[in-house]
């Protein structure tokens, strides 16, 4: 299928300002651009119950934000943890502050969206930690959260992708705690090696392949093992035992290969697996709906799947 | 010189550069033959760009014309609105 007209628009946007010279731009630009940026393309306005907290973490508190739909505060609901993309050096609770309503509102769920250190400050493995930690602190206070244990989910997109589905391993290996669903949306599983589509769709599709060398550069430190399974999850040994997955990867996303082979390894490992692939879509796009109508429709079918396997 | 298109509301195409401008602390003054990109406006400052020029001034913008050529100065896309509007 071609490129979506709207998301071919939006590209073009993007790509009339010619090819942009990275090595310029700090950490703190980029996080203010991507702020812009993801309030100008997401939807505004959606209608959701949300309070900031913190849980205690490693490196100081990690501030989050827990999203309940309209009308559900007192009940006892599912949930969602939320690990945002932004390559672990931008991004954050307020720049997807739009999409994780839409979750709630989607999935009839709770949503905790995690602040999870950022690099350069934090380099990797601060995320990871930071990710993990929160996922225990709020599993074993699901009652005061008014969060069902047994319904609880693990989701990020592009590297929260990875964070998320690095944290179902880690609580696998721990033994505890329980996860129902991880939830993948075009993520980051392989940062050792350029895939095809990372060849393909080096540059014009939005999630450049220099933009992927220059959050690496922030986010690891120098002589860091990219195959490290925690930042390449694809490449760890053992898949078996992981929470059911739920993979969604865009035609246009130079992550598309990656992700479909994480979900073939996944599946091969016995664990059951739900593979979409967007047509006509690009990196991004779920969170696009403010210039990418089909984003909306993915969104249904993204909460859709979070009942079926949340209930 | 600038044409100076304005909406109902007054607003130029200069105005609608300076607010990126001021968003992204670019402290030079919008002088109607600038490059845009020289300036410092980036890919994403682009996507704002069009995205007001659409609203502030009513027009679709065709993908066709959503080009480094069109949106190269506030002249440019002075030059295209104009079009656009004919």
């Amino acid at each position: 299928m071609p490129l979506d007209s709207h998301a071919k628009k939006l590209l073009e946007m993007l790509n009339a300002a010619g090819a942009a010279d990275l090595s310029r731009v700090s950490p703190e630009q980029m996080r203010n651009d991507f702020q812009r940026f993801a309030t100008m393309v997401g939807v505004s306005g959606v209608a959701v119950d949300a309070e900031d907290r913190e849980l205690p973490g490693q490196g100081g508190p990690i501030p989050i934000r827990v999203y309940t739909p309209k009308g559900s505060g007192g009940a006892t609901l599912p949930a969602l943890i939320y690990f945002h993309g932004g390559g672990g050096v931008f991004g954050s609770i307020a720049s997807h502050d739009s999409f994780c309503r839409l979750l709630a509102n989607a999935g009839a769920c709770r949503v905790v969206s995690v602040g999870y250190r950022l690099a350069p400050e934090h380099k990797f493995p601060a995320a990871v930690g930071d990710a993990f930690a929160a996922t225990c602190r709020i599993a074993e206070h699901a009652r005061e959260f008014l969060i069902d244990p047994r319904r609880l989910a693990l989701v990020g997109d592009s590297i929260g992708g990875g964070l998320a589905t690095t944290v179902c391993r880690m609580a696998r290996d721990a033994g505890s705690p329980a996860i129902a669903l991880q939830l993948l949306l075009c993520p980051v599983v392989d940062l050792s090696r350029s895939s095809d589509t990372r060849i393909a769709f080096a540059s014009g599709y939005f999630l450049s392949e220099a933009t992927i060398d220059w959050t690496v550069k922030h986010y690891c430190a120098p002589g860091t093992d990219l195959a490290d399974p925690r930042i390449s999850p694809l490449l760890a040994d053992d898949l078996s035992g992981l929470p059911p997955a739920q993979v969604h990867t865009a035609e246009f996303d130079p992550l598309r290969s990656e992700g479909a082979a994480y979900a073939d390894r996944l599946q091969r490992a016995g664990v059951a697996v739900r593979h979409s692939c967007h047509a006509g879509m690009i990196h991004h796009f779920y969170a696009m709906g403010g210039v990418i109508p089909y984003a909306r429709l993915a969104v249904a079918e993204i909460g859709a799947g979070i009942k079926s396997a949340l209930g | 010189m600038s044409v100076g298109i304005e909406t109902s509301s007054n607003v130029t195409v200069t105005d609608v550069v300076r607010r990126i401008f001021d968003a992204r602390a670019i402290a030079r003054p919008v002088q109607p033959h600038d490059d845009l990109r020289e300036a410092g406006l980036t890919s994403l400052d682009m996507v704002s760009l069009v995205l007001s020029v659409e609203s502030e001034f009513d027009v679709k913008i065709p993908e066709r014309d959503i080009t480094p050529t069109n949106f190269r100065s506030v002249v440019t896309i002075e030059t295209l609105i104009a079009r656009l509007r004919r």
